[in-house]
């Protein structure tokens, strides 16, 4: 039996404006993540994934909500959390540039969360950052490099291993390769995929790149002006996508071969943007650009329906049990839908 | 031969270039060729730091100070832009030929609106007193046709109340409405989300075609080029090694590193990820002497190291930078 190490519910972050605007960058979302496992999230730029990804770790406080962390509550404990809690949620920023310190050598990044959670002698601590650099792959005379030596991918695997320092179980990756060319993100994520495996972690893979998650996560959810629209096993999800928004998503994908090409669903034209999170709409947030709105969409909030055994789905168009929308894309003659307006 | 030339907008031909820091030499670009054909679609695709954007400086002969051209020309509509007079040149770039940026928050001077930043631009591109009001008129138009909706609304607007995709499509519609020829799309949708990446993708397709332009597209990923260029050309530390009908390269690619490549990108299949290319980028400082793929290179021999691979056409059309084209899968 795998263990649930994390359980969210209902999670809610609001900020609030110097205007007195309120901007719910996380409106109601219930995830869980298993031990070992890979939970992709994926989202535009303005969905609050890297919102949900700082609360976890406890930069911001939770507006409303639980996070249940190993039984223990930790939504609105922020930075006041117990050092064992703090090291056990680690998080690799985006930007390896500017979340490494570019005053101190890779060897004294390492040896500073050695020193706040270990407390172990200084020889120790030497012994231990060669032996974390190890794990990431990379050679031991980097201890005493500065970051601006290095190369992007370095960086960012230095900064696993800074994140690997406090023995975590759960480790949130924030887009950790979206800044780095394709064949030195290969590099790095084979390395993490190794280190999952080798110290049983799991991982919060937060990215944009849909075919990247394909190939790392265990399940995926999807997220939307802060509220889930779906969530599934990885393959599933890619196979049989069913809310609007997903299936807008993959066709939109860039593809490099014909094999992929034939994978994605029939190619559903994206129209419309993102709507700022300041007036998100009312009912289904999605309603904006979503080709099969119907009336009850700008009413009422849709909520998460199970469709199959792990398969979540937020859309009215699920609401009976009949799947009104898995019927009409049977019927649906082959080719090109067209978009209703634009 | 005079239809063929007459045919091609644009044609590079064995172009070096070099940058001078600090007093010692860097060989960044070495011997690219290619041609863009009217009403076509040519793609230049590559990591970062493999040239693609000195390449497409080196066509608006806006390098910067420290560059030195070495060898090599560069042909808009047969003239070379490196002999150019400077009226001239004001000209093709006012007019001939115009970029695309990969990020339209800093094209944009945001102190200024949408409307003063097109007006100016325009005023340049066409005849001498024309009228405001046309100008405005055909500043509108452009907005219409990159589908932007409120042109009256978004040319008071400034550029920080536009969202991202708005503001490319601003951008896109002030490089088309001086009539412009050709293209030069550095990136275009890398700094946007994937549908709207999409959106400006197809946006530019379909300019194309609508007012006969030839689009240059640069970027790094291989899934965009694939999906919106007729020619590509796979770039790698300022050689292209591998060039072709888009096709033919990404679906019999003959090249070790477009191989490489090939294998490294992320697949919807779902069938893992590979190790990535092992080493890195050569030093622009003291490049490789022979091919410059080849410190990385799994297929490389003696030859290799010490001599340039010939640009061979394996098949029509298609032509590969490497000594064992062909042998190698």
């Amino acid at each position: 039996m795998v263990e649930k190490i994390l359980d969210i519910k209902n999670l809610k972050k609001y900020f609030l404006l110097t205007n007195g605007q309120l901007v719910k960058a996380v409106d109601g979302v219930d995830l869980e993540i298993f031990e070992g496992e890979t939970l992709g999230l994926v989202g535009e730029s303005g969905s609050g994934k890297s919102t949900i990804a700082y609360v976890l770790v406890g930069m911001y406080e939770a507006t409303d909500g639980d996070i249940i962390y190993k039984g223990d509550n930790i939504a609105k404990t922020g930075l006041r959390r117990t050092l064992k809690q703090k090291g056990e949620i680690q998080i690799i920023f985006q930007d390896p540039g500017s979340s490494l310190n570019s005053k101190r050598t890779v060897g004294k990044s390492l040896m500073l969360p050695l020193q706040i959670h270990h407390r172990i002698s200084k020889s120790d601590m030497e012994k231990r950052a060669r032996e974390l650099l190890e794990w990431v792959g990379l050679p031991a005379e980097f201890m005493d490099k500065y970051p601006r030596t290095l190369g992007g991918g370095e960086r960012q695997l230095v900064s696993g291993a800074r994140a690997l320092a406090t023995n975590p179980s759960l480790m949130i990756l924030d887009e950790p390769t979206s800044a780095l060319d394709v064949s030195v993100q290969a590099k790095v994520i084979s390395r993490l995929i190794d280190l999952q495996k080798e110290l049983n972690l799991a991982y919060l893979f937060i990215t944009h790149d849909l075919s990247l998650m394909r190939n790392v996560a265990n399940r995926v959810a999807i997220l939307y002006l802060g509220r889930l629209c779906e969530q599934a096993p990885t393959a599933e999800f890619f196979e049989k996508p069913l809310h609007p928004y997903t299936q807008m998503l993959l066709s939109s994908i860039p593809v490099a071969t014909a094999e992929e090409e034939e994978m994605k669903p029939v190619k559903i034209l994206s129209t419309g943007e993102i709507p700022s999170p300041v007036n998100v709409p009312l009912g289904c947030a999605f309603n904006t650009r979503c080709r099969d709105k119907m009336p009850i969409c700008m009413k009422e909030r849709p909520t998460m329906k199970e469709v199959s055994p792990g398969h979540f789905v937020c859309c009215h168009l699920f609401n009976d049990n009949t799947y009104t929308r898995i019927k009409a894309a049977a019927q649906a003659p082959a080719g090109e839908l067209q978009p209703k307006q634009q | 031969m005079d239809n063929t030339q007459k045919d091609i907008i644009l044609e590079v031909r064995d172009l070096s270039v070099s940058f001078d820091v600090y007093g010692s030499v860097s060989h960044v670009l070495d011997g690219i060729s290619f041609k863009v054909k009217k009403r076509e679609r040519v793609g230049l695709v590559g990591e970062s730091g493999c040239g693609k954007t000195t390449t497409l400086k080196a066509v608006l002969n806006v390098l910067p100070k420290n560059a030195i051209v070495n060898r090599g020309e560069v042909l808009f509509e047969g003239l070379n832009v490196f002999k150019m007079s400077n009226a001239k040149l004001a000209t093709m770039r006012r007019t001939g030929a115009g970029m695309i940026f990969q990020d339209p928050s800093s094209a944009l001077n945001p102190v200024f609106n949408i409307e003063k930043q097109f007006i100016t631009a325009l005023k340049y591109a066409k005849p001498k007193n024309t009228p405001a009001q046309e100008l405005h008129e055909i500043a509108i138009d452009a907005l219409n046709s990159v589908m932007l909706p409120d042109q009256e609304r978004i040319m008071k607007s400034f550029p920080l109340q536009l969202s991202g995709g708005m503001k490319q499509r601003a951008c896109i519609a002030m490089t088309i409405a001086a009539g412009r020829q050709l293209i030069l799309a550095d990136e275009p949708g890398t700094s946007l989300d994937v549908t709207i990446q999409d959106q400006i993708l197809r946006l530019i397709n379909q300019l194309m075609l609508d007012k006969q332009l030839s689009v240059v597209m640069v970027s790094h990923s291989l899934g965009v080029i694939r999906e919106s260029t007729d020619y590509v050309n796979i770039m790698y530390a300022g050689t292209i090694v591998e060039s072709g009908k888009t096709d033919d390269v990404f679906h019999n690619s003959k090249h070790p590193y477009t191989l490489a490549l090939m294998s490294c990108v992320p697949k919807l299949t779902g069938k893992g990820i590979s190790k990535g290319i092992p080493g890195r980028m050569p030093d622009y400082m003291i490049p490789p002497q022979g091919c410059r793929f080849s410190p990385r290179c799994p297929y490389a021999q003696e030859i290799c190291h010490t001599q340039k691979p010939p640009h061979l056409e394996i098949s029509p059309g298609h032509w590969v930078s490497c000594y064992f084209a062909g042998e190698v899968t």
